[in-house]
């Protein structure tokens, strides 16, 4: 049932809709190079409740707004300016240059900040928006400081929202021209060729070329001849490697190092990046509090790991999904996984061996940041009296590796009544 | 004969049976997913022996036989494993057989039919041996894509044993009565042995490569009590083959 707020937006709308479409068509026209984004979207495996992440045209033709809304708000507002000019930006603290422009072939956007903000920190962030061959649109961000890096993807869906949801500006240019915008995007999603991959890894981070590689999805054809080409080009191996991952998928699978594998006591460069990442992310709520515009994201914000990898994000409605370090998913624009580009490992060899150790039980592999989590060995005076899975008596109670393996929230174990 | 051919065999599926115990490369379009962890070489060839001791002279001057009958066809396996991507340790097993008839140069028998007997001369050397490539064997892009060079030529060295046997059977003559009577000589046993060699791959694909080699190898060994007098028998040769390198 409508409210009357609702009817009366609903009736406000179409009376704008109907006296000015050409006025706004004249006035807001995004450059055909932007139509396969132009449109709205919703995260990947997000429920239709989610919000909505809309790109319409600005005045200017070289511009695109992208708007996460809510229930008919705007909850998130960002501008992404593909003209490929370097602009100054002082933001949370950091102050420096972003810039946006088109690939070559025009079927992707390259996103680039360099910034540096309090105490001297060199933020690097690159990023890319795609469309894959499915007519989805990849987003993919990285972000560099202190010589570590992390990697955050959004695919998102196209999707329609009826206009009376939406706020009455993008109303007017988001939709409406749905074959054009799939032949766009059937088009802008065409297999890459090797130039492109060049470009990417010379416009890019490695991990977010990775990443892209892997997001979207397809087999690429390519021989022993092309191979040596992309790395004469400077493509390096890393690159090479999710190329060949994804293109063999028989012989190779992919694997996310999952946050829940970080930690422990083994301190690895994830651990440093995440250590740098608390720093950053410290840092920056003290200068700027959040900011909403993590969507045009790392090209702009600053601070915008801070929501990808600890903070609060105040506009990740009903998200879900497992994560420790609060980036699982969410649906505004920028939402989405963190990850620390894709591993390739051979088939067959992703599940890493644990141990048996005597008078301890079962581990799990070292490299898993679980070590020392030898089941039985809680402190646990119940568990621990058992020594069921210690495969020895001597289970110590009061080991200093309890606990381990109750923390994940993850499936457990405990002792028969 | 047989126990030569045994040693061989049980050489060749030693060798073998070392091959499927490395896990196999699958391969890409033009590349393996990884640098080889080796390769394993089945080539065949001409062993010529240099036949330099005075055996070998004395057997053609009596018999219907010149130093080349003492050559033959040869086959050789090498399994082979990187050290480093220029370097390989190479277990490499060859047989040379060869089985002549004659008779006597000089003299028939009283029926002046020929003096007919048959000499057969075989070497198996087994050796350990040091492999250089000269330039590189191919290019690892990744860790997943190792493309080979179309050309590798190397060199080697190595050493092993060899065995032999120098065996002569049929009808001989006593010079002190010139009784013609049958009978057999023969000798047989281990000696050492050293071998230089050099080669070239040349690549037919990602596993497969032909590969060419020339190997001289140095050898003697003292003769049995059925050859008395005389020095020591030259097993030396130098030999060449060609075959197909699959690497794994």
């Amino acid at each position: 049932m409508l409210t009357l707020i609702q009817y009366s937006r609903r009736i406000a709308l179409g009376a704008v809709l109907a006296a000015i479409p050409v006025a706004a068509s004249s006035a807001q026209k995004a450059e055909a190079r932007w139509q396969p984004w132009i449109g709205c979207w919703r995260a990947d495996q997000s429920p239709t409740t989610a919000p909505a992440v809309c790109v319409s045209p600005t005045a200017s033709a070289s511009a695109v707004q992208i708007a996460t809304i809510d229930s008919g708000r705007i909850v998130m507002r960002d501008t992404i300016n593909a003209d490929g000019a370097s602009r100054h930006v002082a933001k949370g603290g950091c102050t420096g240059t972003e810039q946006a422009h088109f690939s070559a072939d025009a079927n992707r956007v390259y996103l680039r900040s360099d910034l540096t903000c309090a105490g001297g920190i060199k933020r690097v962030g690159t990023g890319l928006l795609s469309i894959a061959p499915d007519g989805d649109w990849i987003n993919v961000q990285g972000t560099s400081a202190g010589g570590n890096s992390a990697v955050r993807a959004t695919r998102f869906h196209e999707t329609k929202v009826p206009a009376s949801e939406l706020p009455i500006d993008i109303a007017m240019v988001a939709g409406g021209q749905d074959l054009s915008a799939n032949a766009a995007r059937t088009a802008a999603g065409a297999p890459l060729s090797s130039a492109a991959i060049v470009e990417a890894v010379k416009e890019l981070d490695t991990a977010v070329v990775q990443t892209w590689i892997v997001q979207r999805g397809t087999r690429f054809k390519f021989d022993a001849n092309g191979l040596v080409a992309l790395a004469d080009a400077g493509v390096p191996g890393s690159v090479t490697d999710v190329l060949i991952g994804v293109s063999y998928p028989d012989h190779f699978a992919l694997q996310e190092r999952s946050p829940r594998m970080v930690g422990g006591n083994e301190l690895t460069s994830l651990d440093s990046a995440r250590l740098a990442s608390q720093y950053l992310n410290s840092r920056c709520y003290g200068y700027g509090g959040y900011d909403p515009f993590f969507g045009s994201l790392s090209s702009i914000d600053p601070c915008s790991s801070r929501y990808g990898l600890y903070s609060y994000n105040p506009y990740r409605y009903n998200s879900y999904g497992y994560s420790p370090y609060g980036y699982g998913y969410g649906y505004g624009y920028g939402s989405g996984y963190v990850s620390y580009a894709p591993v390739v490992v051979v088939k067959g060899s992703e599940n890493p061996h644990g141990h048996v150790v005597n008078g301890h039980g079962y581990t799990r592999d070292s490299g898993s940041g679980s070590s020392g989590s030898y089941a039985g060995s809680s402190g646990s005076s119940r568990d621990s009296g058992s020594g069921g899975s210690g495969g020895g008596g001597s289970a110590s109670s009061g080991s200093s590796s309890s606990g381990s393996s109750s923390s994940s929230g993850g499936r457990t174990a405990h002792g028969k009544p | 004969m047989s126990a030569i051919r045994s040693s061989f065999v049980i050489s060749a599926l030693a060798l073998a049976s070392l091959a499927p115990v490395v896990p196999a490369q699958d391969m890409g379009n033009g590349f393996l997913f990884g640098a080889p962890t080796g390769s394993f070489v089945v080539r065949g060839g001409w062993a010529m022996a240099r036949a330099g001791s005075d055996l070998f002279s004395f057997t053609t001057n009596q018999l219907t036989l010149n130093r080349g009958d003492f050559s033959s066809p040869s086959g050789d396996i090498d399994l082979a494993f990187n050290v480093t991507p220029q370097w390989q340790i190479v277990a490499s097993g060859s047989v040379a057989i060869t089985n002549r008839r004659s008779e006597f140069r000089h003299f028939e028998d009283n029926n002046n039919l020929p003096i007919e007997q048959t000499t057969s001369f075989s070497r198996v050397p087994l050796t350990l041996n040091v492999k250089r490539y000269l330039t590189s064997t191919g290019r690892s892009i990744g860790r997943f894509a190792w493309i080979p060079s179309r050309f590798a030529p190397y060199v080697g060295i190595g050493g092993g044993v060899m065995h032999y046997r120098f065996r002569q059977s049929g009808d001989w003559i006593d010079f002190k009565t010139m009784d013609v009577f049958p009978s057999e000589y023969e000798s047989d046993g281990w000696a050492p042995t050293a071998n230089v060699q050099t080669g070239v791959d040349y690549s037919l694909n990602a596993r497969f490569a032909l590969t060419g080699e020339a190997r001289y190898v140095w050898s003697n060994a003292p003769l049995s009590q059925d050859f008395q007098g005389f020095q020591k028998l030259d097993l030396s040769g130098f030999s060449t083959s060609i075959g197909v390198a699959v690497r794994f």
